[in-house]
């Protein structure tokens, strides 16, 4: 049985989300993959989504078109908050503040 | 805010029930006169499924701690099925209610023999849907000699579009089921088989039956919370960043009162977090309520929120600090205005100030997360259970105690 261990986090900037989403929707990973709102440098807003995938699924990753410039990062048996939060740090990105 | 410390008749009755032994006690029982709501308990795997059936495959049942979870059934009905939408499934009538579609149906002994002829052929079967309801197509093959595969799908009826495409492989038998939602309400059965097909498949008892209740769903692969069974303990595991489920929407308008009872863990105080929520924002839209813990960024409590027109909370406190679990409540009242959160069967606050009018609303209900997209909750959920009335003490009590078995929480 494949084991769904593989921490995957993936960005987008907010020009190419709807190509990125509409992509992996039609892998059939569903419509709203990158979901997660998020700023950058200058106010600047990009896209996050994390997921658990099984290793064997990897390799679609290598297949998204590279004019969508999806930065994507891949952690073995991560801890999903930790692998999310040194990718934005690296990123400069940060998830808008929201409250009740 | 005015709180009021005591909600005097209400604790009482609870605190003497509190001491009674509850015995035989069954959720569904809160559901017994037709009550509005849903009750999801992932401790029963049967009611989990990692997706629904799409145009890609059929549903697939979770069987294993760390699949994630793209459907969660409601038991407030029951499962109960939805009346026939196949005429003649079982071929009873012949061939009656079936079109060829460049392929051959021969009724023999009873079974609906479908034989492709090598030209992609199918049978068709119109029926009519619901596309805000979850159906179940099930079906039986009970002969194979085909050498390729067949795939018997739900159709649009004027297109090709389809859901719950489910591929019957060479010379495989047996009974096959999966969960799906319609995209069209004119529909149809649709059997097909390849163009290299050489022999027949034979079918018997098609079926397609609406699944009554509140499901909460999860189109997105990467959106949806895991299954853990781990100490004794089922749950599903929000990863506080993009995981939640969604019901279609619910229509409590005949009602304008709420009990909402849940078993929950907080993982993470770091960020404010949804745990449910009726309507894409409760602040805003009229005839609402959330659930919510934490309340305050890095300082824990938890929150039960309702809205006539006119917003009141109860709840709040900084004792309840992650990681930490909890049976949690939340009853409110719009008409006779009263707010009421407790926590691990004490009250932690009821408040009594004017909610407005209304009764509440018709809306989708998301679970983990703020309208799909913010205040995403870091932590597992053992039970939840949501019902369009208030609740007497007793069943306040054993709900309480129901949900705090199943989250690993000893009420005293």
């Amino acid at each position: 049985m494949s084991e769904y261990n593989q921490s995957v986090v993936m960005i987008c900037d907010d020009a190419n989300k709807a190509d990125v989403n509409a992509y992996f929707d039609g892998l059939g990973l569903g419509p709203a993959t990158l979901s997660i709102e998020l700023r950058g440098a200058g106010d600047s807003v990009w896209w996050g989504s994390h997921a658990w995938w099984y290793p064997a699924a990897l390799p679609q990753l290598e297949l998204v078109p590279d004019a969508l410039d999806v930065i994507t990062s891949v952690r073995p048996d991560a801890q999903a908050q930790q692998h999310w939060n040194d990718v934005l740090q690296a990123l400069g990105l940060s998830v808008p503040h929201s409250g009740l | 805010m005015m709180i009021r410390p005591v909600y005097t008749s209400l604790v009482q009755g609870i605190r003497r029930a509190l001491v009674e032994q509850v015995k035989g006690f069954d959720p569904i029982s809160l559901f017994g006169a037709g009550e509005q709501g849903a009750w999801y308990d992932p401790s029963d795997m049967t009611t989990l499924y990692q997706n629904i059936g799409t145009s890609t495959g059929p549903s697939q049942p979770v069987t294993a701690t760390g699949q994630p979870v793209g459907l969660a059934l409601d038991l407030s009905r029951g499962l109960a099925r939805g009346s026939e939408t196949v005429t003649n499934g079982d071929f009873s009538a012949g061939g009656a209610s079936w079109t060829q579609l460049s392929a051959t149906l021969t009724v023999v002994n009873g079974v609906g023999r479908h034989a492709g002829l090598a030209v992609n052929g199918a049978n068709q079967n119109l029926i009519t849907l619901d596309t805000t309801k979850l159906y179940e197509l099930v079906f039986e093959v009970v002969e194979n000699t085909d050498s390729v595969s067949t795939t018997v799908s739900i159709r649009e009826a004027a297109t090709t579009t389809q859901r719950t495409a489910t591929e019957v492989t060479a010379g495989q038998t047996g009974t096959f089921r999966s969960i799906f939602r319609p995209t069209a309400n004119a529909s149809r059965v649709h059997i097909r088989s390849a163009a290299t097909s050489t022999g027949y498949v034979a079918f018997d008892n098609i079926s397609v039956r609406e699944i009554q209740g509140n499901h909460a769903e999860q189109l997105t692969a990467g959106s949806r919370p895991t299954f853990r069974d781990v100490g004794g303990l089922r749950y599903l595991e929000f990863d506080g960043l993009d995981d939640f489920l969604v019901t279609a929407a619910i229509d409590f308008t005949a009602t304008d009162k709420v009990s909402v009872f849940a078993g929950m863990r907080k993982n993470s105080d770091a960020t404010v977090a949804m745990l449910a929520e009726l309507s894409v924002n409760a602040n805003t839209n009229n005839g609402s309520w959330f659930m919510a813990a934490p309340i305050t960024a890095g300082l824990g409590g938890s929150l039960f929120q309702s809205r006539g027109t006119a917003v009141q909370s109860a709840g709040g406190g900084t004792t309840f600090v992650a990681p930490a679990s909890a049976a949690l409540t939340g009853l409110s009242d719009i008409s006779a205005p009263m707010v009421g959160h407790r926590r691990n069967g004490e009250s932690v606050g009821v408040n009594t100030l004017s909610q407005g009018t209304g009764t509440y609303g018709t809306y989708q209900m998301f679970i983990g997360r703020r309208g799909g997209t913010t205040l995403a909750f870091t932590g597992n959920l053992y039970g939840l259970l949501i019902r369009g009335s208030l609740t007497s003490q007793d069943d306040i009590v054993a709900t309480e105690r129901f949900m705090a078995t199943k989250s690993g929480v000893v009420i005293p």
